[in-house]
């Protein structure tokens, strides 16, 4: 699978790419915020996932999850984010997100919400 | 050298036709006369005039006009051929000592003596020699005007052996080993041959292939094969490391500094005083004395002794003589992979630094996730990382016991909890196997077998008579190394 991962901390990414090869042969390309991760899903698309997290320099998260949805609706997005408040999760599923996970989160945790996703996607198709 | 005549001049013509001298014919002056008439006169010799000759003439004529007689001149000069230059081949790799072309020493050539090893090892895919092509010359032209053809050059003869190909004009290896070049012939070996001793005239060897040895490797010489090696005589305290077999149809006389490595089964006459390893099975007609010798498979000495130093069989010991009458201490462990003890005793201590680590910075990561809610986006991304951190430090230590448990799995297949004593064993013996170790304490009459085994629900160590099938236990108790125990411990996670 392709996974397209946007954070700001470079950490993060590391993290999430650990866990996702750890999963198996998996391609990953990364982004450090929400204006060049909108440029890398236009350019090197398609991705199988997209890994995004919220509050980001340049362009958020979620702006740029807006965006994307305007041309593509089917790519599953998981956003990663320290927001977790209530109305908060409410605003990013309507912008199009299909998964949330909260900062701070264990690999297991990441791993799970991975397979979950995926699992509802081939579902839906 | 030929001479042709006119009534008044003789003209001189060198055997290879490259100069024609003028001179006057016979002893008295002639009648003056220009050059056109000298020329005139020696015109049906057809002679290549060229610039030059016909100024010699005017000189020529000149004197006579003065009424002097003149000195022979060269009037006509030919160009001498220019042979082509045979074909050469070029040396395009370098040897031990330096540039094989040039002669140049390398900077970095080794200053041990041992070390000036007269072996040319070359890799696959290695430029060997260039066949530089005969160079052309330029064909003559004589006092006449007509050729002379120059010599026409040889291309340079080179045949080709095994593991070489040539291709535009480059001869390059196809295989790792030793190169043979004659100036006529090529060739790559993969079998290195000595025909006499390892010694300076040799120094030491690192080849790729096997080894083959006519006589003797001397003291502090090395030999590392990828492949077999095999030494005719015997080896001296040298190193000798073989990826495969190790023979020596002599002896191994190591004298406290020999070290003899074999990832196979190494074979001999004798091995005293030496450090041995093998990844298969040791095999010794007569004794092995005084060394620390471990071997992955068994070790044999069906005819002869074992006595002292230090012995790990882990395919068990099959022996004639065990021990001596002098009760000299000769502690032997069977059943034993000194592989797996040596990860063990390696991996151990970092699986254990690994889980500290893991520990500490969960003990750090708790109370945070405790209270995510009074955490700000900044500790939120902190405490991430440092669960991750924890994860990634549990799972390396995962791994390392992962490593441990290949090991052992590997090991079973060699492990064999037996010694079998063909002739006699001798007070100063000690058995150690996985469990169990114990003494022998008076002399013991073969054939004879020690096997752990349970004894009135006690694990002991049994020595059977191989011809009545009589057993008694020797004085035994559980094994004062207990690495075993806690490798086990630690594969099936109770540590």
């Amino acid at each position: 699978m392709k996974f397209l991962l946007v954070d700001d901390s470079r950490t993060m990414r590391n993290i999430w790419k650990k866990v996702i090869t750890s999963m198996g042969d998996n391609e990953t390309i990364d982004a450090g915020d929400g204006a060049e991760g909108l440029k890398v899903f236009l350019e090197q698309g398609p991705f199988d996932i997209l890994l995004v997290d919220w509050n980001m320099p340049n362009m958020d998260g979620l702006t740029m999850i807006k965006k994307i949805r305007e041309a593509d609706k089917s790519t599953p997005i998981i956003m990663v984010t320290t927001e977790a408040e209530k109305p908060r999760i409410i605003e990013a599923i309507k912008a199009g997100v299909n998964n949330y996970l909260v900062k701070p989160f264990s690999p297991d945790a990441l791993l799970s919400k991975i397979q979950e996703t995926v699992k509802k996607t081939e579902a839906v198709s | 050298m030929p001479v042709t005549e006119s009534k008044l001049f003789r003209i001189q013509i060198s055997h290879d036709r490259l100069t024609a001298t003028l001179s006057v014919n016979g002893d008295s002056l002639p009648p003056a006369c220009t050059a056109g008439k000298i020329e005139a006169e020696i015109q049906p010799f057809k002679l290549f005039l060229n610039e030059e000759g016909r100024a010699n003439i005017i000189a020529f004529a000149a004197k006579l006009a003065e009424h002097a007689m003149p000195q022979p001149m060269v009037i006509a000069q030919g160009d001498p051929p220019v042979h082509d230059e045979n074909g050469q081949i070029e040396l395009l790799y370098k040897t031990s000592q330096g540039d094989a072309a040039t002669g140049e020493a390398q900077e970095d050539s080794p200053q041990s003596f041992y070390e000036r090893s007269n072996i040319q090892r070359v890799r696959a895919g290695q430029p060997l020699l260039r066949l530089i092509p005969p160079r052309e010359g330029q064909d003559g032209r004589d006092i006449f005007g007509k050729p002379i053809a120059r010599k026409r050059g040889r291309q340079a003869q080179l045949s080709l052996g095994a593991n070489v190909r040539l291709e535009d004009d480059v001869v390059y290896a196809t295989a790792n080993g030793k190169l043979e070049y004659s100036g006529e012939r090529v060739s790559v070996s993969d079998v290195l041959e000595i025909a006499g001793n390892v010694d300076f005239s040799i120094g030491n060897i690192d080849f790729d292939g096997s080894v083959i040895v006519a006589r003797n490797v001397l003291d502090l010489f090395k030999i590392r094969s990828h492949a077999s090696v095999t030494v005719r005589g015997i080896i001296e305290a040298a190193e000798v490391q073989a990826e495969g077999d190790l023979t020596c149809q002599g002896g191994m006389t190591g004298k406290e500094k020999g070290l003899f490595i074999a990832g196979g089964t190494i074979e001999t006459k004798y091995i005293t005083n030496a450090t041995v390893r093998a990844g298969k099975d040791v095999v010794v007609r007569m004794e092995v004395v005084n060394c620390d010798l471990i071997c992955r498979g068994a070790l044999r000495i069906e005819s002869g002794l074992l006595v002292g130093g230090r012995t790990v069989a882990t395919g068990g010991l099959r022996v004639r003589t065990l021990g001596s009458e002098a009760c000299v201490n000769t502690p032997v462990e069977v059943g034993i992979d000194d592989n797996l003890r040596q990860t063990y005793l390696r991996v151990a201590p970092e699986i254990e630094q690994l889980r500290r680590k893991a520990e500490k910075v969960r003990q750090i990561v708790e109370p945070l996730l405790r209270n995510q809610k009074a955490l700000n986006a900044e500790q939120k991304e902190k405490a991430t990382e440092l669960l991750y951190n924890s994860y990634d430090l549990e799972d390396r230590a995962e791994q390392k016991i992962e490593q441990l448990r290949s090991v052992q799995e590997e090991s079973r297949q060699y492990c064999l909890e037996e010694v079998v004593v063909l002739g006699e064993v001798y007070p100063g013996v000690t058995f150690r196997f996985p469990r169990l170790e114990g003494i022998i304490e008076s002399p013991l009459k073969g054939p004879i077998k020690f096997i752990p085994r349970k004894v009135e629900g006690v694990y002991q160590i049994v020595a059977v008579d191989c011809l009545s099938g009589s057993c008694f236990s020797i004085h035994s108790g559980p094994t004062s190394d207990t690495w075993l125990q806690a490798a086990e411990a630690l594969l099936s996670g109770k540590s």
